[in-house]
């Protein structure tokens, strides 16, 4: 009896007992995409945070911690603890240690899209995965008051072309009431898809949002509003920004200037170098991820087991039929190939669907995850995935075999029998 | 058969030598010069600061620590701790080596001459960035303070691989 007979056996046997082996199919098939995603998800949110700051030697805000300095400054995750004064700013960017700064300023929004301001230095110093600078897909740099750039994702998203007007909102929450519709942006440029929270972010001048704030300095708008023409004759100089970005003439300065900036006795603040930041996250993430992964292989073990049990309690029931194709000649070793070639197809199928199943729910989820400034590309299912699933193939053959072995074992005469 | 054996056990024990010869392996106090004492700052401060009553206080500025010349174009090796300069999501390719982490609130910054920055010929994947490190390669010692560059040691090209306790 040769290798494709014994193969094509196996198959007609799985067709006879269908509804177990489809549900068995299933189950594997599941957990295989379940096992392939949450190892996705968790390699490339890790890719995708730390492809998001580059070149950046210092991060500095208001005191607070260093995981959240980063991940409001940088990610725009979560709200600041508070603003810093302008001067203290001045103060630090002037040191002669300091190369370049970059400030931030938060708390708007536009549907959705978390405001920005900033200055010109931005688009010069601001460096993403592996020092690239940003790059523009149309238009230019803002330059007046009521000049906007806008990232890749919200001019996809929103579908904004060069020209367009947009009407901002106060607070991170864009609703009817708290919009500041008398002071129109206009869209001046648009920058090249990242893969990082600047896609999704709409970055004005620090004099835009001055302007934009003249109205609402008694924390509710004013009831005698200034137009937007008259804002721009007023002083717009910014008195306080969220956080700023320094990058150091020389790298040996930084604990010296973090040290300094620490103990700067006019305000608190809080200087961090974003790389040590980015660590301290991991530690903190590393746990639930560690018990998402750990979840998904025992998930995956338990359709295992599953797959056990449903060929173990069809090895009963298939004793007369092994004992006939034994009578016929069949040997020993032939029984143990037709049963563990059986959990052997079971688990390549299965992984092929869990993998195709994967494949369609990374492209539907696209913009789902891209919301939470995850980029999970298409190319991220590479060698290691398919390590993973032929780690999975070479488990259940493993498991294939015990079954095999106990037909293997159980002897011409045990089947032949008839026990009543 | 025991002829075999003894010359493995003689090149087992041979060749730490013969690696330790190409790089000197070197303690973070043979970096510091042995005539200097490291002064306590009073404050490292760079910005002269402001008390919370008004008063204004002028903070001393502190020398910068002196470098140990007859290092530079040695070949060393030392251990550390690497603070990430220019990292990814598994490796590291440039980083700040220092004797120790974590105690930066406490006590003031190393000094300088207990900073070595180091640029790796081949980037270190690692998922622990706090693990220590040993690092070999060529010693610059940078005497002049340059408008780009603060006196320092410098390395680049370097190897690096985990230390093993």
């Amino acid at each position: 009896m040769n290798l494709s007979l014994l193969l094509k056996l196996t198959y007609k046997s799985i067709l006879n007992r269908r509804f177990t082996s489809y549900l068995t199919l299933f189950s594997i098939c599941i957990s295989v995409f379940l096992l392939l995603g949450v190892d996705t998800v968790r390699k490339e949110a890790k890719h995708s945070f730390t492809n998001t700051i580059s070149g950046t030697d210092l991060l500095v805000g208001a005191r607070s911690g260093s995981v959240q300095l980063l991940l409001y400054s940088v990610f725009r995750i979560g709200n600041a603890t508070n603003n810093i004064g302008w001067e203290s700013y001045e103060k630090i960017s002037s040191h002669p240690s300091v190369a370049w700064s970059i400030p931030i300023s938060l708390g708007d929004s536009h549907k959705g899209f978390r405001v920005m301001g900033t200055t010109q230095t931005y688009f010069e110093h601001y460096r993403f995965a592996d020092d690239q600078p940003l790059m523009f897909k149309i238009g230019v740099k803002f330059s007046g008051v009521y000049d906007t750039v806008i990232g890749a994702d919200v001019a996809e998203n929103l579908g904004y072309q060069l020209g367009d007007e947009l009407t901002l909102a106060h607070g991170i929450y864009d609703t009817d009431f708290a919009r500041h519709e008398d002071k129109p942006f206009v869209l001046t440029g648009i920058l090249t898809r990242t893969g990082t929270p600047v896609d999704r972010t709409i970055h004005i001048s620090l004099q835009g949002i001055e302007a934009l704030h003249i109205d609402w300095k008694t924390g509710t708008r004013s009831r005698e509003t200034v137009s937007a023409q008259q804002a721009l004759e007023q002083k717009l100089q910014p008195t306080q920004i969220t956080a700023f970005m320094l990058g150091l003439n020389s790298k040996m300065d930084i604990f010296r200037v973090q040290r300094a900036i620490n103990n700067y006795k006019k305000e608190p603040m809080l200087a961090v170098l974003p790389g040590l930041a980015l660590g301290e996250l991991w530690q903190l993430i590393d746990v639930a991820e560690k018990a998402l992964l750990i979840i998904a292989v025992f998930v995956l073990l338990n359709s295992f087991v599953g797959l056990l049990t449903v060929i173990l309690t069809s090895l009963n029931e298939r004793r007369r039929e092994i004992a006939i194709l034994r009578s016929l000649g069949c040997r020993p070793i032939q029984i143990f190939i037709l049963l563990a070639s059986e959990s052997l197809l079971f688990a390549i199928v299965g992984c092929f669907l869990g993998a195709l199943l994967f494949l369609i729910a990374t492209v539907l989820s696209h913009s789902i995850l891209q919301e939470y400034g995850l980029h999970i590309p298409l190319s991220s299912f590479g060698s290691e995935q398919l390590v993973l699933i032929a780690a999975v193939i070479g488990v259940s053959f493993l498991i294939g075999s015990i079954p095999g072995y106990r037909a293997y074992k159980q002897s011409l005469a045990d089947g032949m029998s008839i026990k009543l | 058969m025991n002829y075999l054996r003894t010359i493995i056990i003689l090149i087992l024990v041979i060749s730490p030598f013969a690696y330790s010869n190409e790089y000197k392996e070197v303690s973070w106090d043979d970096l510091m010069p042995t005539d200097w004492v490291p002064n306590v700052p009073e404050d490292q401060a760079f910005f002269e600061g402001e008390t919370l009553d008004g008063t204004i206080i002028e903070l001393p500025k502190t020398d910068f620590a002196p470098i140990v010349k007859t290092l530079d174009t040695q070949k060393l090796k030392l251990p550390g701790y690497m603070i990430p300069i220019k990292f990814n999501a598994s490796s590291v390719s440039e980083f700040l080596l220092v004797p120790y982490v974590g105690a930066c609130v406490h006590t003031p910054a190393p000094p300088e001459n207990q900073i070595v920055y180091v640029s790796l010929k081949k980037p270190l994947v690692t998922q622990d960035l706090w693990a220590p490190v040993w690092v070999s390669g060529i010693m610059k010692a940078q005497l002049s303070m340059t408008k780009h560059a603060t006196a320092g040691y410098y390395m680049t090209e370097a190897l690096s691989e985990v230390y093993d306790y």
